[in-house]
């Protein structure tokens, strides 16, 4: 009998190496694949704060654009009856009323999307293989102390992170086993998104030119070519004007956004998700918030 | 999709036109305009303006109504999610408890 506990204290204890260095290979691969997870997470909860953020601005920026062209058009309607020109703001109020709305049904889907990317980012960064392995450790620390046979051998190198492979392994295969569950909503979802970002994007983008349009005629052309003297925010205004229209461009930003998200997906899916692409796709993502900068003063407020 | 697509499109054409509407090379001509020309102009901008909310508010609302037929599937996801890290913070509770209880019969067998 004390033969075989030897052989077999032993066995584990030549087993101890090779089995570490196995454990360490396999759980660098799990690791690797709870790292694609982890970011394709929290890249997908910047992209809704950012998307929220987009969804905001396209509020603001269709009532701003709104407000000028009902001021632009104000002067030319004065021969009308007054109650035409009621309509004209109760119909554009009743618009923009039922625009705000989609806009706000669209910012609380958004939070469950980003609940959703939470929930797998919470998984991810889930530290209950440390603790686990942690705690068969010192199971296998007290066991030691009531068995010899346990004191003399080797295999206290292995339970802990045999235990943190197999609770590791728990983690990617639940993370995996969602991935597939849902792998048709998320697709559709980001498609979808990248369609709505394309609409938001392109009225934005006009919403904003209006304004800019409307503070170039009435603010640096017509003061200027006037024969009073130049408002003393004359310079100001216009290098306003010039420095927002050069960077107007960027409202495309949310659509490059949901591409890449697309492609994260995708690449999360055939697991060639990496941190390069992890980068670039928040990159695009941080660009979103560029149309927020652009949008923070409202033509005249400067 | 084919009718997002085509509202798409139809809205870029008066996302275009009030661009030109209220660029000052419009603005320019409308100066040198007779008055009915100008209250025109007016009411045409207002309409492309009315036209630009209405078809972006029905493209924007059937995006939001494609979305939220998602909604189910991520819910349950997240539910399945919230499930499965319980479980594994159960592995690494009761490896703990397990761990305390050994240690204690530990001292205990040491005291016999």
């Amino acid at each position: 009998m004390q033969a075989d506990r030897s052989l077999a204290s032993f066995a584990v204890g030549a087993f101890a190496p090779l089995s570490v260095a196995l454990l360490t290979l396999v759980s660098t691969g799990c690791a690797a694949r709870v790292t694609q997870f982890h970011d394709f997470a929290a890249a997908g909860v910047s992209y809704q704060k950012a998307a929220d953020t987009a969804l905001d601005d396209a509020g603001t920026a269709a009532i701003r654009a709104n407000n000028a062209n009902l001021v632009k058009a104000r002067p030319n309607r004065a021969a009308l009856p007054s109650t035409e020109r009621e309509d004209d703001v109760i119909q554009h109020n009743g618009l923009l009323q039922k625009r705000l709305a989609i806009l706000r049904d669209l910012r609380r889907h958004g939070r469950v999307l980003q609940r959703y990317f939470q929930a797998l980012a919470a998984i991810a960064e889930s530290k209950a293989p440390e603790a686990a392995a942690a705690a068969a450790g010192e199971t296998f620390t007290a066991l030691s102390s009531l068995s010899t046979t346990l004191k003399s051998s080797q295999a206290g190198a292995v339970v802990p992170p045999l235990t943190k492979l197999v609770v590791g392994s728990f983690k990617v295969r639940a993370l995996e086993d969602e991935l597939k569950q849902r792998a048709d909503a998320i697709a559709a979802e980001i498609k979808l998104q990248e369609v709505l970002f394309k609409v938001v994007g392109d009225t934005l983008k006009t919403d904003l030119r209006v304004q800019l349009n409307t503070m170039e005629t009435g603010q640096v052309i017509a003061p200027f070519a006037a024969d009073a003297a130049l408002p003393a925010s004359w310079g100001t205004t216009r290098e306003t004007f010039l420095k927002a229209s050069a960077s107007g461009e960027s409202a495309d930003a949310a659509v490059r956004a949901a591409a890449a998200m697309q492609e994260a997906f995708t690449a999360l899916v055939q697991n060639r998700f990496d941190r390069a692409a992890f980068n670039s796709l928040l990159d695009d993502i941080g660009e979103v918030l560029t149309i927020a900068e652009q949008l923070a003063p409202a033509p005249g407020e400067e | 999709m084919d009718m997002i697509e085509l509202y798409t499109r139809i809205l870029r054409e008066l996302n275009e036109a009030v661009e030109r509407m209220t660029s000052a090379e419009f603005d320019r001509l409308l100066r040198g305009a007779t008055v009915e020309e100008r209250q025109r102009a007016a009411r045409q901008l207002l309409e492309v303006e009315r036209a630009r909310l209405v078809l972006g508010n029905a493209v924007l609302a059937n995006i939001a109504q494609e979305l939220k037929k998602n909604e189910k599937a991520f819910e349950k996801g997240i539910e399945s999610l919230d499930a499965a890290l319980e479980r594994l913070d159960n592995v690494a509770k009761v490896l703990n408890t397990v761990s305390k209880v050994v240690s204690l019969v530990g001292r205990v067998v040491s005291l016999l």
